[in-house]
């Protein structure tokens, strides 16, 4: 339970209290629509047989992001972080918001206050006070990479600078951080829950230097790093004194995680068909289609069908369908050198040749083209049924996506597609190139190409898809290649927080989505409250206006597929997520 | 003989130097900013901005090319920009061992059992021994190296359950080296077993051989002490040029059984956009070629006394 307290005794202020509580509510009320089985239907350490520990855990994985461990100096996500250092607040198994290094916070207008575990403290005993969590978010903001020797800083320090004006200790365990404006978004940010991009370290290592920082960082989480191989392999070994003692985060039974990458997927499965690894990460859903499903039974638990079983985290991204001539169109009719809300210049665009007079700018092409989709059999057919068709651009679970738009793709009618293919003009169909990125951790992208390939084709439009690097596709729409193409398929990897996608829609955020300035308006609009009610609303009408202009359809919530040897008794973890998590809650029968 | 090897030695450093060039403007003109390729796809336009300032991409390509030399005649060759901001030389030179490893034991594979097989089919031309080398040696050209590679892990690793499949010989021991050599190693048997095949056939013609077979010497000194020597020149050749291309990366092997070699190292570093990282992986590989290329050139002079005189 989270417990909310007054900060100065006026009128209005426990409102911000309702208000967060409501968030909590309505998050965990999002987040509860998968099991709430956990801990309850789960097996304990130590009870019925199950050992209070074990030697070693090895898990095989794609990726783990990019092969660095300073949380100052990312220079781009990465996944394990989550073994070694702190996060502010965590999810639990169930989804719920859970305390990590904060045992709890308060946020209003001006700020947010954090109060730390008491019990927190680094490996090398160094308490994990509010003077360490004030050095971080400073380290996060950029201000010791002179004088500590970094070359660069993170590479969200713009980021966290517009998050937080300052940052104030209250006492040895409360911190106040002072931010620009409501942040409704922060803690799904920067505070470790969902998607989280930015870990807590010790700051008396971090201040020595990188160089310094590698040879020991005596981080404040279940493991230190024991053996670390960039970009190969990293051997944890448990921290014998760790502190939490949470119900989602405590000791872990496991001595040692040794976590390997191995690209090749056949590569993968047959390291766990051979008893050399416990855990495969996203296993393809080919290998995957045949195997047990935990999910028959309780989520996360091993079915006991002495095999190989799997564990889906779904929603772990998404895939849409956009079209960047309507768009393009809007765009050069207005005025140059113009800026958004935040002062930051709109790219400006000429009409490239190729949309002056593309079908793709009448509507009844559009949605001809998207009816012709048939949602479900994609799922079923080349996804095995991995896939979840969706008509909503927020991610199922997610704050802020309505469950009735989420389930409810937009229809398949090939009939009506052909007819308002004619009534456009295009009876006979016509040719176009359209484009795509090929991501590690998003499955089943090329197959839905070629799966719209054909599906066009019975209307007579042919679509050559070319295949990009997954960074040359981010780049290009940065550098306005791909924005402006006639048709291209994006993907979002999944954010807990529809805040955090709505910013995509805006004209400046890069890998962008769909926008005119109503949609660009309310970007900035939603992110100025944190009221969730309000939220919620302000987040329904971009949506809405977002779908209304039918130049982006959603296609399908992505899944990642976790496969465990029969060695692995459970691993509670959660639904939705976009990478892996929890793996220090994993249990072995021995 | 010392004049011939000065004079290859300055050559092999120019060649270097001209590929350091070539290999900084390559990544950089046909790329952009490698910021922009680096950050998900959610950073900002700020963030993008800072980092570009922070490593120094907003400088002109001139300068960040003098940056890069003066660094480089002091043996500095950049910081990673993933790999935790290590030293680029530590960030290769960490996957060395294990690349020499992989390569040295598939090349001892294919050349004991490649000149081997070549040898004793060239002498029994058109036997069952000969036929059967030759489907060997075709077959080991045609499989795909990542085919093999699984169909080994599928035998020796799941069905037997006798071999290990992933990782180096830091973590499996010399057991983790058997497939990944075999692997590697059967599509370069087959083309040592055909090339010795060759060559041989034409040396066992030549007059000398036949006068030694006419003075009545057993056919195996015949083979290994006389028409061997003679046939090795071109093996040498083939030893070397596939020795210097392994070392520079045997991505496909390498990635079938996570063997943490340098071909990976390259690989991952593109699809990251770690220039530095690159450059000093092509930097390392290319040094490696020039060098294996004049030891190769000085051991023909050595091997053959007319090519001294010339």
């Amino acid at each position: 339970m989270l417990f909310y307290r007054l900060l100065k005794p006026k009128p209005l202020a426990f409102v911000p209290v309702v208000l967060l509580c409501l968030v909590a509510l309505a998050y965990g009320g999002q987040a509860k629509a998968g099991s709430q089985a956990w801990p309850d239907a789960f097996p304990k350490k130590g009870v019925g047989g199950v050992p209070e520990a074990v030697e070693k855990l090895t898990i095989a994985v794609d990726s783990w992001g990019t092969s660095e461990l300073n949380p100052w100096a990312l220079s781009s996500v990465s996944f394990l972080g989550d073994y070694f250092n702190l996060r502010l607040m965590m999810q639990n198994p169930n989804g719920d918001l859970a305390p990590a290094w904060a045992t709890e916070f308060t946020q209003t207008e001006e700020g947010i206050t954090f109060r730390l575990n008491p019990k927190a403290r680094f490996r090398d005993g160094t308490p994990a006070d509010a003077q360490a969590l004030k050095l971080n978010f400073e380290g996060f903001m950029g201000k010791f990479v002179k004088e500590a020797g970094y070359e660069a800083p993170l590479w969200s320090v713009a980021r966290v600078n517009e998050f937080i004006e300052s940052v104030q200790v209250l006492s040895p365990t409360e911190v106040f951080v002072k931010t620009r404006g409501p942040q409704p978004t922060f803690m799904w940010v920067l505070g470790g829950n969902g998607y989280h991009s930015h870990w807590y370290g010790n700051p008396g290592r971090l201040l020595k230097g990188p160089k310094e920082y590698l040879k020991d960082r005596a981080g404040g989480g279940p493991y230190k790093v024991k053996e670390w191989d960039p970009g190969n392999r990293i051997v944890f070994e448990r921290w014998d004194d760790f502190w939490a003692d949470y119900p989602h985060w405590h000791m872990p039974q496991a001595r040692t995680i040794e976590i390997l990458t191995v690209p090749d997927p056949a590569a993968r499965f047959a390291l766990l068909k051979s008893g050399q690894v416990d855990i495969v990460y996203n296993l393809p859903w080919a290998l995957a289609k045949g195997l047990a499903r935990s999910e028959d039974g309780v989520r996360g638990v091993n079915p006991g069908k002495r095999g190989i079983w799997t564990q889906t985290y779904k929603a772990n991204g998404m895939l849409v369908l956009t079209f960047g001539c309507p768009i393009q169109q809007r765009e050069v009719a207005k005025p140059p050198d113009r800026v958004n809300q935040a002062g930051v210049k709109i790219p400006q665009w000429s009409l490239s040749d190729v949309c002056k007079d593309h079908p793709t700018l009448n509507t009844r092409v559009r949605r001809a083209l998207n009816l012709a989709i048939d949602k479900q059999a994609l799922s079923k057919g080349p996804h095995f049924g991995f896939s979840t068709p969706i008509g909503s651009i927020f991610h199922a679970g997610s704050f802020g996506a309505r469950p009735e738009k989420v389930i409810n793709p937009s229809p398949y009618n090939l009939e009506e597609a052909r007819r308002l293919l004619r009534e456009a003009g295009y009876p006979n169909g016509f040719t176009m190139v359209g484009h795509l990125g090929q991501f590690a951790g998003r499955p089943g992208i090329p197959e839905t190409a070629d799966f719209i390939a054909s599906s066009w084709e019975k209307l007579g439009v042919k679509v050559t898809w070319q295949e990009h690097d997954p960074s040359d596709f981010v780049r290009g729409f940065r550098a306005g290649v791909f924005s402006w193409v006639p048709v291209n398929l994006q993907t979002w990897g999944r954010q807990d927080h529809s805040g955090v996608v709505s910013i995509l829609y805006r004209s400046t955020a890069g890998y962008t989505g769909v926008y005119n300035d109503r949609v660009e308006e309310l970007s900035f609009d939603i992110p100025a409250t944190f009221d969730p009610a309000a939220m919620k609303r302000k987040l329904a009408i971009l949506e809405d206006e977002v779908l209304s202009l039918e130049e982006t359809f959603p296609l399908y919530g992505m899944s990642l597929i976790n496969a465990y040897s029969d060695r692995v008794l459970a691993h509670p973890t959660v639904e939705f997520s976009p990478h892996f998590k929890h793996y220090d809650l994993v249990l072995l029968r021995k | 003989m010392s004049r011939y090897i000065v004079k290859r030695l300055i050559e092999g450093s120019i060649t270097l130097w001209l590929i350091t060039l070539a290999v900084f403007f390559i990544l950089r003109l046909g790329g952009g900013n490698p910021v922009e390729y680096m950050l998900p796809p959610e950073a900002s336009s700020a963030d993008i901005e800072k980092l570009t300032q922070a490593y120094g991409f907003d400088k002109p390509l001139i300068h960040q090319y003098w940056i890069f030399n003066q660094k480089l005649l002091r043996g500095d060759l950049g910081d990673a920009l993933s790999w935790d901001k290590r030293p680029t030389v530590r960030v290769v030179w960490d996957r060395v061992p294990a690349t020499l490893q992989l390569t040295s034991a598939a090349m001892m594979f294919a050349v004991i059992l490649g000149v081997t097989m070549g040898a004793i089919a060239a002498a029994r031309p058109d036997s069952l021994f000969d036929r059967v080398g030759r489907v060997v040696a075709i077959t080991g050209q045609s499989m795909p190296v990542f085919w093999v590679g699984l169909l080994l892990i599928l035998l020796f690793s799941v069905y037997l359950g006798w071999l290990p499949s992933a990782g180096g010989i830091d973590r499996l021991g010399l057991k983790g080296i058997i497939m990944p050599a075999l692997s590697l190693g059967f599509f370069l048997m087959a083309s040592h077993m055909r090339i010795v095949r060759s060559t041989m056939l034409d040396v066992l013609e030549s007059d000398y051989i036949k006068l030694v077979r006419a003075k009545g010497l057993p056919t195996r000194m015949v083979i290994w002490k006389h028409a061997f020597k003679n046939a090795s020149i071109p093996v040498f050749t083939l030893f070397f040029v596939n020795f210097a291309a392994l070392i520079s990366g045997a991505v496909v092997t390498e990635t079938i059984f996570a063997w943490p070699g340098i071909g990976r190292l390259l690989v991952d570093s593109l699809i990251l956009r770690d220039y530095p990282t690159t450059q000093t992986v092509i930097f390392f590989a290319a040094s490696f070629i020039v060098f294996i290329n004049i030891v190769v050139d000085i051991m023909y002079a050595w091997l053959d006394p007319r090519i001294r005189m010339e």
